[in-house]
């Protein structure tokens, strides 16, 4: 398989009060189509990682690569085109522009990377059928549930039907259930290749649904398990890491 | 394009006091300042081309009759700078009474109202050809309510000669009969010596027009040859086109000040609320700037939803604002026509109503670009981070010191938080200093007015004023003291 993603070497610090370690040295290499999941504790630099490869902040050393394309040569404007034209981002707070409809806050990515307005419509109306909220298309953000809010923030995601999709815990604001319910679309979406990067805390979860699970901890790569049953690894093995890492 | 406009126009929806607030202050601005350059522009323009088409005299000049004769005033046609001269007229400033008032005219003998200077147009009745007939202009016929067949009563004369008015004109060598009291009546030549009183003599009228006279210094050159090829003290008065000109725009600086004076406030207001509403939407918008950016808008795309979000509005207020002040410039316009005797041909520019929309729109542009400039430098993750989860707010100064005077608790931490944001603080306070000046303007410069004028004695005029005309003898003039 192609690296869709490659991290190499990557350290980032954040230049506050005190400085404060973000990533350290971390390399990581992902390949096209795969779920990937990104897993760890508060502060480990789950999200860190996921904004370095969304383009949306800079290392402090060391290079992230996206289809061949270093991210650190680009500008704020070509780091725009690159998050419209190749990545969708799913948040954990579902980020939706409250002030849009669902409609309009799906066809926003649409109209950005320049689609025509029937294809964009058809397409966002697609999406909302396929996840269960095309009745919600004139409502504002505001009148839905956490579970209608993620499945618009993941439609507006997939409306360009981008290479790849980071999703920063995004059953992190839902009830199990419905959570459960957005990783099967995660799924899904993945099995039509898409490479999916998402953030978890949730080891059980991570496990679950992901072919790869990337373990996190200060800012260092703590395990990197792939989840095929040939690996040989399972869900408890995640568990266990989590919990021993949890002690220390 | 289309996502930027789909994102301002959903901010709109969200802004939509802020952005009436804004078209309502853009409306008065454009309607005020498209009033004023119409104004501006059109004020001396319609003198210009009526000077032209009726060919105005450069200079008129009264002479005294007793001094020289007709045939010495016909060699002065003849000076090199002259390039065409009317009469000479004979004729005299004599007293008249309509009804119960009198008014002091300029008669004049012509026999024509048309020549190479001074191209009268009749707008009423015909050209007086024959004795007891006399021509008014059309502002002195309005003003006095006179038409063609009324009659006016020459009291130079004991024997009170009527004459009936045949015709009105309007004449570019004098001004609205409100501004300019002494005004031409012309009447056949054969009728002036028959209009005179005994103590009255004939004066001289000749109309020039001359090679170099766009200066005021050119035509007091001109004066000068003419007073250098006749007898001394022949010349009684002269009036240069200039001066009417000016007298022809008085009316029109006087408002095209008032109108400037408030457009300045008003665009001074707009900017401030520009200014104000955009930093006040970027600070209230970290977490949608930090969204829009993952999403994919540049820097420069981002400043656009925020300068966006102020244009709609302000083109809307111009779209109505401009086209309200080119209708208001068209009386104020048309005035001065009447003022000098001209139809009102007023032509207002279109292409002035755009350059002010333009210009509104430009400086709108600037204003709201600079704080937007802010939330196109922000950093996606840092817009996110701060809107989701703002941090410790900075503590005003203002708030501090006025804990340490033992204020009131509400007193001080509302008066601190107002200046928390020390530039929003400033343009709230500068937008509120405009309004305020605005009104004290507006209000003040009136009452002003009114005090000035009621000084005793401003005017210089005295309350009771008595002269004795011709037509009445020693005996009337007795009676009435």
């Amino acid at each position: 398989m192609n690296t869709r993603i490659e991290l190499t070497n990557v350290s980032k610090i954040y230049n506050g009060g005190s400085k404060q370690v973000g990533l350290s040295d971390v390399s990581l290499s992902i390949p096209s189509g795969q779920f990937a999941a990104i897993m760890g504790p508060s502060g480990s630099g789950k999200s860190t990682l996921l904004n370095l490869i969304a383009g949306l902040d800079r290392p402090t050393s060391g290079t992230v690569t996206v289809d061949g394309v270093s991210l650190g040569g680009l500008s704020e404007a070509a780091l725009a085109r690159y998050r419209r034209q190749r990545l969708g981002v799913v948040f954990q707070f579902f980020h939706l522009l409250n002030q849009l409809s669902v409609l309009d806050n799906i066809l926003l990515p649409a109209q950005l990377a320049g689609m025509k307005t029937a294809t964009a419509r058809a397409r966002a109306r697609d999406l909302l059928d396929q996840l269960g909220i095309a009745e919600k298309a004139g409502a504002y953000p505001a009148r839905l549930s956490g579970g209608e809010r993620q499945r618009v923030a993941i439609a507006r995601a997939l409306v360009n039907r981008p290479a790849v999709l980071l999703a920063d815990e995004p059953t992190g604001a839902l009830d199990s259930r419905t959570g459960e319910q957005v990783l099967d679309l995660l799924v899904e979406v993945n099995r039509g290749g898409q490479t999916i990067v998402m953030v978890t805390h949730d080891a059980k979860l991570a496990a679950a649904y992901a072919a790869r699970v990337v373990s996190l901890r200060d800012g260092r790569i703590l395990d990197d398990a792939q989840m095929q049953p040939s690996s040989g690894r399972s869900v408890s093995d995640l568990m266990q890491l989590e919990i021993k890492e949890a002690g220390k | 394009m289309k996502a930027l406009l789909t994102k301002i126009l959903g901010d709109l929806r969200r802004r939509r006091v802020q952005a009436i607030v804004i078209f309502i202050i853009v409306t008065l601005t454009a309607g005020v300042g498209t009033l004023g350059i119409e104004v501006l522009n059109g004020s001396s323009a319609p003198f210009d081309q009526a000077f032209n088409q009726q060919a105005g005299a450069h200079l008129q000049i009264a002479f005294d009759g007793r001094v020289v004769t007709p045939d010495q005033l016909a060699a002065t046609t003849t000076l090199p700078d002259v390039t065409a001269s009317a009469g000479p007229w004979p004729g005299s400033i004599l007293p008249f009474a309509n009804g119960t008032a009198k008014v002091l005219l300029r008669v004049l003998g012509r026999a024509d109202p048309g020549g190479p200077v001074d191209r009268l147009q009749i707008v009423a009745g015909h050209w007086a050809s024959q004795p007891g007939e006399v021509v008014l202009t059309r502002s002195f016929a309005e003003a006095s309510q006179l038409s063609v067949g009324s009659q006016l009563t020459a009291i130079s004369r004991l024997d009170k000669p009527t004459l009936t008015v045949v015709g009105e004109v309007t004449d570019i060598d004098e001004a609205d009969a409100s501004l300019q009291s002494l005004q031409y009546a012309w009447v056949a030549p054969s009728q002036v010596a028959g209009l005179l009183g005994p103590s009255d003599h004939v004066d001289y009228v000749m109309l020039f027009r001359f090679r170099q006279a766009a200066a005021a210094a050119d035509l007091q050159q001109d004066t000068q040859e003419i007073e250098g090829a006749l007898p001394p003290r022949a010349v009684a008065n002269t009036l240069t086109y200039l001066v009417v000109k000016q007298i022809f725009t008085v009316n029109s600086t006087i408002i095209l000040g008032f109108l400037l004076a408030f457009a300045a406030f008003a665009l001074g207001a707009v900017v401030l609320i520009i200014a104000n509403v955009v930093t006040g939407a970027v600070l209230a918008s970290y977490r949608e700037i930090g969204i829009i950016k993952a999403l994919g808008f540049t820097p420069g795309q981002v400043v656009l939803t925020f300068v966006g979000q102020m244009l709609i509005p302000t083109l809307a207020g111009c779209i109505i604002g401009a086209p309200i002040g080119v209708l208001g410039s068209i009386p104020i316009l048309n005035s001065s026509y009447q003022a000098l005797n001209l139809p009102a041909t007023t032509l207002v520019s279109p292409l002035l109503a755009l350059s002010t929309t333009i210009g509104i729109l430009v400086v709108v542009s600037l204003f709201a670009t600079f704080p937007a400039l802010r939330a196109g430098l922000l950093k996606p993750v840092a817009a996110i981070t701060k809107g989701t989860a703002p941090g410790p707010q900075r503590r005003s100064l203002l708030s501090a010191l006025l804990q340490r005077l033992h204020l009131p608790r509400p007193l001080s931490v509302g008066a601190g938080d107002a200046f928390a944001r020390p530039l929003r603080g400033l343009l709230t306070a500068l937008a509120v200093l405009i309004a305020v000046a605005t009104l004290t303007f507006a209000f003040g410069l009136q009452s002003s007015f009114q005090k000035v004028t009621a000084i005793p004695g401003f005017f210089a005029r005295p309350d009771v004023s008595i002269t004795r005309y011709g037509a009445y003898p020693d005996s009337t003039l007795m009676q009435t003291l």
